[in-house]
């Protein structure tokens, strides 16, 4: 038998626990990872967080894969252009504007493949402060298109229902063209100033367009 | 760490009962810290202070400023019969209390939902969104007042000192401003209420002042 | 010490964790004297405290017609069970909690709601005698006159008597719901009543 060995103590220590001082680090990344896919459920998918920035006259692209509320995921793949914005010359049918209010017309050609779903589009527009005032189909008296961004008698195909589709019968309608305008109106504040058009199907992905002088 | 370890050769009975002795204290050393940090963890009332909602008092008449809308209550008026949305008629054993109120939502559309009074004899009343006591001003767009009026039955003995408070979410206020609105209301509105059977009005919510529309 | 603990045969150490742990029961009142076997005698026109409530049951009537109430078919009739209902808390609570505090069973053909663990079947709506409107907040300090409304299937003959189940609920959180709530609806009192025909719509609206 012989002598032991004397190992110096600080040393000791470092050895004896190096497989869990190498695990350390790891397991603190995967705690702050595990605890953060709060951030995404209750943050960051609530809001519009990540703008595709379009400058004035130009086409914007989104191309974002949404939840289609049936298990699974669906492709939107359209190109928008903001022709204008301006002060809406004529109201939709009944809109009544309240006091200190104004519409604003917004003028977009989009273009899609016309198998895309594009129904839940949602449009607003946003002033200098970046306060965003949104597209109401129903309010005010009127009763615009409930899809702000498809032709409204072409509106293409809704998003699957699972089950239901056997059961509800096909809406008859012609195939959405490849490429269309709409001009849905905004009803916001008189002082409010129009520098951004918001367009989008599912926070936090948007297409952020500016607008043309 | 800085105990050297013992060079002189130990018996194995000695070691082995050593050994025991270390496991046997560091368990208790566990069982001590687990102790210390529960009581460190439940001592001080800090959950409810945390999660508690930031509370912004105002009177009737004038405007708290929340990180949602302005908001301004209006005078409370009472009755045993309250007629809400010009089609149903309640009666109640107590009184119906209503207090109309202007919401201008900020930085984006704003759906309040959340009320509930305070009652002066320190019982809380319930507002839900439809029912005899109920509030649903819907989503009013930035910067447009929103017209809307609270309902709640409550008896009479509660009104004198009572407080109503607004927020913005129905489930969940914590972390969140809430208006705590002192309705300035005494004994003899109590009285007064309590023994009247005309009705008080909830209108329709509306983007015009009441009375105009 | 601890070898020789081990060495002690499975079966003892069950049996000796068993009696430690009723032992440990103890201290949350698992000695306590039971109080309670079964659900009390539920009696007309006796006023019961069952939380968040105080419940005073004072008949059940069958009618097929109700101002303001519809069925969900015209063939069906309404069983009610008329009480007086007093939130003796000191806050409001929803409808949906009164409708979980009273209970039918033992009667053919009740169209069932889903959605509710009460034992028995939950009431379609509760309706107050005195405007026709829906009981939802039940708000504290008041006493309320109210129908509980239960739709029967028109092709059973209507019911000559009916078993009121009277449920007790607790205030907390669930397992698996943090949110805090009155739960656990659980049977404090049952009473086999007579059921009559309502003598007219006016009587099951509390006109009587």
């Amino acid at each position: 038998m012989s002598s032991p060995t004397v190992t110096p103590p600080a040393a000791g220590w470092w050895r004896r626990n190096r497989w869990a001082l190498a695990a350390l680090p790891v397991v603190l990344v995967l705690t702050v990872v595990a605890a953060g896919d709060r951030v995404r459920t209750l943050w960051w998918e609530q809001d519009l967080h990540a703008p595709v920035a379009v400058d004035a006259g130009a086409t914007g692209e989104l191309h974002q894969r949404v939840y289609d509320g049936v298990g699974g995921t669906m492709p939107i793949d359209v190109r928008v252009h903001l022709d204008g914005v301006g002060d809406a010359t004529t109201l939709p049918r009944d809109m009544e504007l309240p006091d200190g209010t104004r519409a604003v017309r917004v003028d977009l050609t989009l273009s899609a493949d016309p198998d895309i779903v594009l129904a839940g589009c949602e449009l607003a527009v946003r002033d200098a402060a970046g306060t965003r005032y949104e597209y109401e189909a129903n309010a005010w008296g009127a009763f615009q298109a409930v899809v702000p961004c498809v032709p409204e008698d072409t509106p293409g195909p809704a998003p699957s229902l699972g089950d239901l589709d056997d059961v509800l019968s096909e809406r008859e309608s012609a195939p959405r063209p490849a490429t269309w305008s709409v001009s849905p109106v905004i009803v916001l504040p008189d002082d409010a100033e129009v520098t951004e058009v918001v367009l989008w199907w599912q926070k936090p992905q948007y297409l952020q367009l500016e607008v043309p002088d | 760490m800085s105990v050297p370890e013992p060079t002189a050769p130990v018996g194995p009975a000695a070691r082995a009962s050593r050994s025991r002795v270390q496991t046997l204290g560091a368990g208790a050393a566990v069982l001590a810290a687990l102790a210390v940090g529960h009581v460190v963890a439940t001592a001080f009332p800090v959950d409810e202070r945390v999660s508690a909602p930031f509370v912004r008092p105002t009177v009737v008449g004038e405007t708290v400023e929340l990180r949602y809308a302005r908001l301004t209550a209006g005078e409370p008026d009472g009755s045993t019969i309250v007629r809400v949305d010009r089609t149903t008629q309640l009666s109640t054993p107590g009184v119906f209390l209503t207090v109309p109120l202007t919401i201008v939502a900020t930085g984006q559309p704003r759906l309040l939902s959340f009320a509930e009074l305070l009652g002066g004899d320190g019982r809380t009343y319930t507002v839900f969104t439809s029912g005899r006591s109920s509030f649903l001003p819907g989503t009013a767009q930035p910067g447009v007042p929103r017209y809307a009026t609270v309902s709640v039955e409550l008896p009479p003995e509660a009104l004198p000192g009572a407080h109503l408070r607004i927020g913005l979410n129905l489930e969940d206020q914590r972390s969140d401003d809430l208006a705590d609105i002192d309705l300035g209301l005494t004994q003899a509105d109590a009285d007064a209420w309590a023994a009247d059977d005309t009705p008080v009005t909830v209108p329709p919510r509306s983007d015009e002042p009441p009375g105009e529309s | 010490m601890a070898r020789r603990a081990l060495d002690q045969p499975l079966r003892r150490i069950g049996i000796g964790g068993a009696v430690v742990l009723l032992a440990v029961t103890a201290a949350f009142g698992g000695l306590r004297e039971q109080t309670q076997d079964g659900p009390e005698a539920l009696v007309l026109d006796v006023p019961v405290e069952v939380a968040p409530f105080e419940l005073t049951v004072h008949r059940v009537v069958w009618t097929t017609e109700l101002p303001g109430q519809y069925l969900s078919d015209k063939t069906n009739r309404w069983v009610g069970v008329v009480a007086t209902v007093r939130n003796t808390t000191d806050a409001g609570v929803l409808g949906n909690t009164l409708a979980d505090a009273l209970t039918l069973a033992d009667v053919d053909g009740l169209v069932p709601r889903p959605g509710s663990v009460a034992p028995g079947v939950v009431a379609s709506s509760i309706a107050l005698l005195e405007d026709g409107s829906s009981l939802n907040p039940v708000q504290p300090g008041l006493s309320y006159e109210a129908a509980f409304l239960f739709e029967q299937d028109g092709s059973v003959p209507p019911p000559t008597s009916a078993t009121v189940l009277v449920q007790r609920q607790t205030w907390g959180s669930g397992i698996l719901d943090a949110t805090v709530s009155w739960r656990e609806p659980a049977t404090a009192l049952r009473g086999e009543l007579d059921v009559r025909e309502a003598r007219s719509d006016a009587d099951a609206e509390g006109e009587s």
